[in-house]
This record gives structure tokens, sequence and C-alpha cells, in this order.
């Protein structure tokens, strides 16, 4: 599991500003007018896009690929999905979306902890 | 020469550094050093696809390496840090599924995010089985697929765009090894099932 300060705040940063970005461009651009399944199909599009878009030129240029890509995709996947479907104000879904961006890189981490103590060879 | 994957690389050469050289080298450094410390001064040492040159610095110094890559313009960019390395390294372009080495000539095969790329990943492999000794070694520092959803399914959505200019992010690479003919001898994953390094043998 990853210890050292500078990637692990990168990741927690990065996972942030994902989040945050997500959730403030998707209550922007589609509010939650659109019912709670195309909100969520849209949504999740959409904050899937601005993952990618952030990840591949910015964040992991500073701090990895894989390690900054995949959890941020799913950050930008489900703080897309939130402002879709419920409602609330824009203040209140960049913080969901900051929040769900630190449980997914929590989520990550006891996650690859995990991996490392299996050895595909044996299996 | 498969000149579609040669173009695509060529292509690549020229941002291939800004992209990767910084944040993604940085975080795998540390990796990189522990797994290339296992090339011994005593081996026939082939790299496979030595892209820039970005993993030269965490090569054991004094060695006499031979490598190749499919880009010539990817091999144009490695050669200053050729030129800087401690030792000796013979590069080539050649195609993995083509190489022009004798068999059983190699005692240990090194590749390092190479398999994301290599059109035939199961031909290629059996090719580099061709080049090793019996007993030979097979040492792999790889990103692959996943098998953990939601990353799996990201891992597939990124391939759809990055195969067409670059690797491909759903590679089940461990399997690749095992279907090539090779003894698997450990696998240590280094961020979830994603990134890996993969040692396997030659059967003797």
């Amino acid at each position: 599991m990853e210890n050292r300060a500078f990637f692990v705040f990168g990741d927690l940063i990065s996972n942030a500003i994902v989040g945050a970005a997500a959730a403030w461009l998707t209550h922007t651009l589609i509010g939650h007018s659109l019912g709670m399944f195309f909100g969520m199909v849209l949504g999740m599009a959409l904050g899937m896009v601005i993952s990618m878009v952030l990840t591949t030129f910015v964040l992991s240029v500073v701090w990895g690929a894989m390690e900054v890509m995949l959890p941020c995709m799913v950050t930008g996947m489900l703080a897309g999905m939130v402002p879709a479907m419920w409602h609330s104000d824009a203040a209140l879904a960049v913080e969901r979306g900051i929040w769900i961006g630190l449980v997914v890189t929590l989520a990550t981490y006891l996650a690859s902890a995990w991996f490392s103590q299996q050895d595909e060879a044996s299996q | 020469m498969d000149f579609h994957t040669q173009k695509k690389w060529d292509r690549a050469a020229g941002t291939f550094d800004i992209m990767a050289g910084k944040g993604p080298e940085n975080r795998w450094r540390d990796a990189k050093r522990r797994f290339f410390s296992a090339m011994r001064p005593d081996s026939k040492i082939l790299l496979l696809a030595m892209g820039t040159g970005l993993d030269i610095t965490c090569f054991p110094t004094g060695l006499t390496i031979q490598s190749i890559d499919i880009s010539s313009g990817m091999l144009a960019k490695a050669q200053p840090r050729i030129a800087a390395y401690d030792g000796t390294i013979e590069a080539k372009v050649m195609d993995v599924h083509n190489m022009d080495f004798e068999d059983n000539h190699f005692d240990q095969v090194f590749t390092s995010c190479t398999f994301c790329s290599v059109p035939n990943p199961v031909e290629g492999l059996k090719s580099l089985k061709r080049v090793l000794k019996p007993g030979g070694e097979l040492h792999m520092f790889e990103h692959t697929g996943s098998t953990l959803y939601p990353f799996s399914m990201m891992l597939h959505l990124m391939t759809l765009l990055t195969s067409k200019i670059g690797p491909d992010m759903d590679r089940k690479t461990t399997d690749n090894v095992r279907k090539a003919g090779f003894e698997l001898e450990r696998v240590n994953n280094l961020f979830l099932d994603v990134v890996k390094t993969i040692h396997a043998r030659k059967p003797a």
C-alpha cells in the first residue's frame, strides 16, 4: 500500500478535485430534472468524461498513472451520478463530490492492500 | 514488421516523456529498482521494448543488455539515456514477433509495461520463450486488466480509447504467460491487481 506522503496527498487531492468538479458540472449542466434513471446515466457518463480529461492531462502527469486514473474514474462516475439523481444546491453537490472522492481513495487503498497479499501464481 | 504498431508508437514518441516521464515513473521508481535488481552481470539479458529509456536509471550498473523496440522514434529519444548508462546497452529496432536472435540465446528477459502493447501477446511471449535458454527467466513489470468491479469496467472503457493511440488497459497478461508455456513462479501485485510484477521460467 502506498505510504509516501507526496503520493498519498496526491491521491486524496486528485479524487477530491475530480469529485468536486464532476459534481459541480453535473449539477450545473444536467441538474436533477431528468428523473432518477436518466439523471443517473447522464451524470455517470459526464462524471467519467470529466475525470478522464482531468487525470490524463493534469493529475496523472504529477502523481502517477493507474493509481490516479482508476480511482478518479470511479469517483467521477459516482460524483456525477449523485447530483443528477437527487436535488441539492451547488455547494452541497460539491461537498458530496469531495466526500465521494475521499471514500473511493480509502476503498482503493484497502482493496490494494488486500491484493498485495495475493499471489496469482498459486491460483 | 508490424507497421501499424510501429507507426502508432513513432507518433507517441514525441509526447511519451511528458505523459509518462514524471508522475508514473516517479511513482514506480522504487518498485522498478527492486524489479531490475534481478538483472545479473553473468547473464545474457534481453530488455523488450526500451521505449524512450525511462527505465535505464533503474538498472544496476555495469551490465551488458540487448534491447529492442518496434519504434525507431522511441529509440531515438532513448539514445542520450543509453549513452549515459554506466554499462553497455545495444538497442535495435525489432518486432517481438520476428526477432532475429538465435533460439535458446538469453538467460533473462525483462519487459516493462510492454505487453499492454504487443498486438498478439501470447505469440509475443512464445517468441520470448524461443530466445530464452531452457530454465531461463522471464521478469515482467506490467499493468493489466482487473478482476475487481468497477475497475474492470473502467479499464475496458479506457481501452476503447487508449488502444487507438497507445496501450490496451485490460490485458490478461498473467494468463497469457501461462498460455505461452512458461512456468509461473511468482506474481506480486503492486497496485490493486492491475500493476504487478510477474516472474516465470522457461521449462528446462
